[in-house]
């Protein structure tokens, strides 16, 4: 056999250093869960039913649905900075 | 540059399957030579020169990257300068390539040529364009699909989640067959020079054959076409997609002998394949609610399977026979997948660059109002 010399086809990864998770904190009184809708048929109804089901759990005051305009471009990076400073727990992905 | 590792040359092949580089045949082994080949090909001097980037995945594809995939393909290195232009053209922001390649739709990367750099290299728009048997139709498309897959991370278990596929993910790839006069070739109709050779790349459901042995006339038959356009399981059926008219030799004749131009033919379709709710409704598809695509019928009661003639892209391909065409779907409504169908030009070995800066490039367009 012959020791021959190829190039890697891919991107080339390195792994990443664990991440602790972000602390913790305490909800106000106020909070405020915002979800993001993708937009596609049923997302809405049912990301509504996961909001109220964390209302119920975590005491969450308002609970406020974002529609993306298309399920096929990620929200724009003025609107996630907007969304997010106005909310206190944010869900952003849906799976089909 | 792009990183090497020494292997036992008997040992390439599964070495390859198990890092999952492959689409499951086996490969040409990338060895530095051959990339090299392939890239002088095109006339490249910068191996890091970027053809483009996905955003959202933080990735660039380089053009060594490319040629170590068109070496695995199988391509011989004159067709290189084509696979760079469907590349280009893949990684288009209009193409949405994170999101044609990420869909459990499970796109194809359909591959059309139009022009003369077509029958150089050998590719086939005649006798079974869209089967196998030619090297060049199938490991351009090929290519282009390890590019997506290995570059991109289009593959299963990583971010490619078709759900069911088809086999034009492997490759889907296909020359044109030049029209009959007074029609131009496609590269022509979309505004291209009639010299040029042009790549357009559309992301699609599989093909669907479109059988008419018996009928001349051009309505009757194009409504055959339109028939398959507006099937309710076609994902875009009344969702406002694209679609791919591949017109077989039999049905191209028989439009152009009635006088019909590729523009007629699309505007005809456009028209034809709108589709009632109740069509839809009846083959068991009902219309979303409470989406950001709620669909509501126009004035005539029904929806656009295309919202435009433009959005029919006509292409004479295949051989003699009894009267065979295919129909090729876009995957995803447009403004749902925000993706489209992108055309470049194939440049040439040595061809002028235009001079990018570190941030752009500068090119001169015509003053506002001037037609160009």
């Amino acid at each position: 056999m012959t020791v021959i010399r190829v190039h890697r086809p891919d991107m080339a990864t390195s792994s990443a250093d664990a991440l602790e998770l972000a602390p913790r904190v305490p909800l106000p009184d106020d909070a405020r869960l915002l979800i993001v809708d993708n937009g596609k048929p049923n997302a809405k109804a049912l990301l509504g039913h996961i909001g109220e089901r964390l209302r119920d759990l975590l005491g969450i005051a308002h609970v406020e649905v974002h529609t993306k305009p298309s399920a096929g471009a990620p929200l724009d990076a003025d609107v996630t900075r907007m969304l997010a400073a106005r909310s206190h727990l944010v869900i952003s992905g849906l799976g089909d | 540059m792009s990183d090497l590792i020494e292997i036992e040359d008997l040992d390439v092949q599964e070495r390859f399957f198990e890092e999952g580089w492959t689409d499951g045949l086996p490969i040409v082994p990338p060895t530095p030579d051959r990339v090299l080949d392939m890239m002088l090909a095109a006339g490249v001097t910068d191996p890091d020169d970027v053809l483009g980037t996905v955003p959202q995945r933080g990735l660039a594809v380089t053009v060594e990257k490319a040629a170590i995939n068109a070496v695995m393909a199988g391509c011989r290195p004159e067709y290189f300068p084509i696979v760079i232009a469907g590349l280009s053209a893949m990684l288009d922001p209009a193409f949405n390539a994170h999101t044609a390649t990420t869909s459990t739709g499970g796109a194809a990367i359909c591959t059309i040529v139009s022009g003369p750099m077509a029958r150089e290299v050998g590719m086939n728009g005649t006798h079974n364009a869209l089967g196998s048997g030619n090297r060049a139709n199938a490991t351009i498309g090929r290519a282009i699909r390890l590019v997506a897959g290995n570059v991109l991370g289009a593959k299963s278990g990583g971010l490619d989640g078709s759900s069911m596929g088809h086999p034009g993910k492997y490759t889907l790839c296909f020359a044109e067959d030049p029209p009959r006069a007074p029609w131009q070739p496609l590269s022509a109709d979309l505004g291209f020079d009639a010299d040029d050779t042009v790549v357009t790349v559309v992301p699609t459901e599989g093909p669907r054959q479109v059988a008419n042995h018996l009928v001349e006339d051009p309505e009757r038959l194009l409504l055959t076409f339109a028939a398959a356009m507006k099937v309710p399981s076609n994902f875009v059926s009344g969702k406002g997609g694209q679609g791919v008219v591949v017109l077989g030799h039999e049905h191209h004749l028989a439009v152009v002998e009635a006088g019909w131009s590729r523009r007629d033919v699309q505007e005809f379709l456009a028209e034809a394949s709108r589709i009632t709710p109740e069509e839809l409704r009846a083959g068991g598809i009902d219309l979303p609610e409470g989406s950001s695509h709620d669909l509501v019928p126009g004035p005539d009661g029904k929806l656009a399977t295309v919202p435009t003639p433009d959005d029919v892209f006509v292409v004479t391909a295949g051989g003699a026979g009894a009267g065979w065409s295919a129909y090729i779907p876009s995957w995803a409504p447009v403004d749902v997948a925000m993706a489209r169908a992108v055309s470049r030009r194939v440049r040439l070995p040595g061809e002028a660059l235009p001079d990018c800066g570190p941030d752009g490039c500068e090119v001169t367009l015509p003053p506002l109002g001037e037609d160009s």
